[in-house]
């Protein structure tokens, strides 16, 4: 198991005026090499639960367990996370700092205790790895590159240390739609070879194409967690915890309402075209 | 994300979150010189139980008005420390070269202690009733006789108002961007200075991009809404004090008298 | 009345630069809803800050709301005319108290103290938000926060409101409250442009202007535009849902009668077929 989280709870400001409860027994486990996302209103508890789950906040009650270990236990190495765990959290080109991208893709390197040479090669194939011209851009500031290639170069330098799982938060904001399509093909890329990924998200068309699990989080519960095509089939209850569907589904939903025979469990484009041709066909014309 | 700002505005009712800014402002001044004022036993009697009262009278939860206070604990004990063991009296208790033990050293750490406290008190409670921008109208407005040297007023309270709400926003940032580096190893809290400074540029970088980013786009915003530096705006308007922020600061004023002349 | 009417618009940022935009021509009437749509960098953004005199025309012809943008006299008469919600929630508030930013525009233009409380609350509740004078802006979520900017903009009535891309950092809800406003806003006569990458936010427009590498590369209705895959990917755009899968059907030789632009046009579409 990747991840195993035992229920978990978290109070918001304990001990002031504005002390709100984040999360309560929260309870689920991640298989090595799944795609998960993780949808939920703003404000149900996904960026603690995303902290607790790094190991960014310290958990007071219940346990994460990465890899099998508590990674709270007193004496856990936390460098280790830190090289099987990469985080990318929203707009990851406001952590840019270093002079040229190449420094600041190494930089979760530094204490890996690599060679310089393997650190080099870490670093090219982590840039080629989001396709970005390695010669071009290593000498290159990272505030000299377009909006996109700084995103692009932020995932580098999460992915150099090639860690084992990988959690986004947001990853898709402000990309326009090829951006979006690329950071999409990127990830599944990297989920075919092997790397576990969890991603926070508003989008539901990116999950609807990426994910095939979805846990949903309302007022600090988990809400549902199962295939995503299961949780995007009850609309309803998706609406009932603010949350839209993928356009897919949602045409899949409005076709059926008109008596086409369209699957239910749509989530994406790709699984759409062919349903909607299998309905017009077996539907019988005169 | 997960502490309470320190001084951070928190809304109430209460007689301290309604009086007038400026009286608030004022008599806070006027306090802190009661404090440096005040010199003895009878007159810390008094100065302390005033500034209890006006605590409690804020209605805010003790913990969090004394916040700053058990924060620096270890810097009040280093500080009492100083005083106490090297404070040059004549009549020493113990002396050890130039370490002497007296009664008038411990009296002095005391002393010492005691003001910073009270004043930190005085300074959370100021802070904690009235709203930022409360507050900058209220010393904006106490700076107004600046104008006639030619400060210009309008201007800088300007600025102030745009730092002040920025604050927020950075400190966000700066939890944010802490957050993210952790997350890419670096370490913030290993022990060694060397270590420390060199762990600074990760953070220290993107904040100031980000600040400068954001200061540039919020002079775009203000251009776009149209301002034009602070004389082409609309006057503030100039409410007279209410009684009750004269009362208030009738009492500090006293407090302070009462500290010259008779303590 | 809010009209804007460009010729020929040539803009570079440095000397040296590649030019950021190039001959672009538009023609806006008053009280339509235009979509400026385009990926990152087109353009589009350099473009609408033409029509506030924020970048200063360097050649071709702009007038909005009947003011020539090079009229420098009148320049504080078309930022009041011009009103503008930029793109971070963020970078936008001059004070920490929601209501007194509202205020801050009318403070700019002079207008009497005692109209200012009347002025802010009709516009806060214009935007939904009535009753936030004392809140604090950094509390409040995505969406109210750019409703909040958006109230202290429509505080001073303007007659052309420009949403910079002012949905690109919000959740789908904060998303849809500022499209619904932006639609309110075109129902009371206000001029609306907004500037977008998202395809499907451009459906609802009366008007669809489409840019490329700082070239205006198509204009008219969103039938005329939005149903053209080859445009929009030339402009790095992808067509919404249900053009995508006209096309891909009538590939697989099913011919729909029309092209819909909404999820329910297609359904009605797919059942006139069956």
């Amino acid at each position: 198991m990747s991840f195993e989280i035992k229920s978990l709870s978290y109070v918001y400001q304990r001990g002031t005026p504005l002390e709100t409860p984040a999360l309560e027994n929260v309870s689920f486990s991640i298989g090595d090499g799944e795609f998960v996302g993780i949808m939920g209103h703003t404000g149900c508890g996904k960026s603690t639960l995303l902290h607790l789950m790094a190991g960014l906040l310290p958990a007071p009650a219940g346990t994460v367990l990465i890899d099998g270990e508590d990674i709270n236990r007193k004496g856990y190495d936390r460098s280790v996370l830190r090289r099987k765990l990469g985080v990318l959290f929203q707009f990851p080109e406001s952590q840019l700092f270093e002079s040229t991208v190449e420094k600041d893709v190494a930089f979760g390197l530094k204490h890996s205790g690599l060679s310089t040479k393997d650190i080099e090669q870490r670093v090219q194939w982590a840039i080629e790895t989001v396709g970005l011209d390695y010669s071009r851009v290593k000498g290159q500031s990272p505030l000299g590159l377009s909006g996109g290639e700084k995103r692009r170069a932020a995932i580098a330098g999460v992915l150099a240390v090639q860690p084992r799982h990988l959690i986004l938060d947001e990853p898709t904001v402000g990309l326009d739609p090829m951006g979006r399509e690329a950071l999409l093909e990127l990830l599944v890329k990297l989920n075919r070879d092997g790397m576990t990924i969890l991603m926070v998200s508003h989008d539901a068309d990116s999950l609807g194409e990426a994910a095939r699990r979805l846990l949903v989080l309302h007022q600090g519960h988990l809400a549902a967690d199962g295939p995503i095509g299961q949780v995007f089939a009850d609309m309803d209850a998706m609406a009932d915890w603010g949350l839209g569907v993928s356009q897919s589904r949602e045409a899949a939903g409005l076709l059926a309402r008109k008596g086409l025979e369209v699957p239910q469990d749509i989530t994406s484009y790709r699984q759409l075209l062919p349903a909607v041709l299998t309905a017009l066909k077996g539907g019988g014309s005169p | 994300m997960n502490s309470q700002l320190t001084g951070q505005y928190i809304p109430g009712t209460s007689i301290m979150h309604r009086m007038d800014a400026r009286a608030k402002f004022s008599g806070f001044l006027l306090l802190i010189a009661a404090v440096i004022l005040t010199g003895t036993i009878k007159g810390y009697l008094l100065t302390i139980s005033f500034i209890l009262i006006i605590a409690a009278l804020s209605k805010l939860p003790p913990e969090i008005a004394t916040g700053s206070v058990r924060r620096m604990l270890p810097f009040f004990f280093v500080v009492f420390l100083l005083n106490v063991l090297f404070f040059e009296s004549e009549t020493p208790l113990w002396q050890w070269g130039i370490v002497t033990i007296s009664i008038d050293g411990i009296a002095q750490g005391a002393n010492i202690l005691l003001r910073i406290v009270l004043i930190l008190i005085l300074s959370n409670v100021l802070t904690l009733t009235t709203p930022p921008m409360a507050l900058m109208a209220a010393i904006e407005s106490l700076m107004s006789p600046l104008r006639f040297i030619g400060v210009p007023v309008g201007d800088v309270s300007m600025i102030l108002s745009v730092a002040v709400q920025f604050i927020p926003t950075l400190l966000r940032e700066t939890d944010d961007i802490r957050t993210a580096q952790t997350a890419r190893g670096a370490q913030f809290e290993s022990g060694k200075l060397l270590d420390r400074a060199k762990a600074l540029p990760p953070l220290l970088t993107p904040i100031f991009l980000s600040a400068f980013k954001r200061a540039d786009e919020l002079a775009v915003a203000m251009e776009a809404r149209g301002y034009r530096g602070g004389k082409h705006r609309t006057k503030k308007a100039s409410q007279p004090m209410p009684v009750s922020g004269w009362l208030a600061l009738l009492l500090c004023a006293a407090l302070c008298a009462l500290q010259i002349f008779l303590f | 009345m809010g009209s804007i009417a460009g010729k020929q618009i040539t803009f570079a940022y440095g000397y040296d630069d590649a030019p950021t935009l190039n001959g672009v021509d538009i023609s806006v009437k008053p009280g339509q809803l235009v979509a400026i749509l385009g990926r990152n960098g087109c353009g589009k953004s350099t473009l609408v800050r033409h029509f506030n005199a924020l970048l200063a025309l360097q050649e071709g012809e702009l007038s909005v709301a009947g003011i020539d943008v090079r009229d420098e006299a009148e320049l504080w008469r078309l930022r009041r005319t011009v009103g503008m919600v930029f793109q971070n929630p963020d970078n936008q508030f001059v004070s920490s108290l929601v209501g007194e930013d509202v205020a801050f525009g009318l403070e700019n233009y002079q207008v009497p103290r005692s109209e200012i409380p009347g002025k802010v609350s009709a516009a806060l509740e214009m935007v939904g938000l009535a009753g936030f004078e004392e809140r604090s802006p950094h509390l409040l979520s995505g969406g109210q926060k750019q409703r909040a900017a958006l109230a202290g903009v429509l505080a001073l009535e303007p007659e052309i409101l420009v949403l910079d891309e002012a949905t690109a950092m919000l959740d789908p809800v904060g998303r849809r409250e500022i499209l619904a406003a932006a639609m309110d806003l075109r129902m009371r006569g206000t001029t609306v442009i907004m500037i977008t990458h998202i395809v499907e936010e451009a459906i609802p427009a009366d008007l669809v202007f489409l840019m490329n590498e700082g070239k205006m590369i198509a204009a008219g209705t969103p039938e005329e535009v939005l149903t053209v895959p080859e445009l929009l990917e030339q402009a790095g755009l992808a067509p919404p849902l249900p053009v995508r899968l006209y096309h891909d059907l009538r590939t697989a030789g099913i011919a729909l009668e029309h092209c819909p632009l909404t999820a329910e046009a297609l359904a009605e579409e797919l059942c006139r077929l069956k």
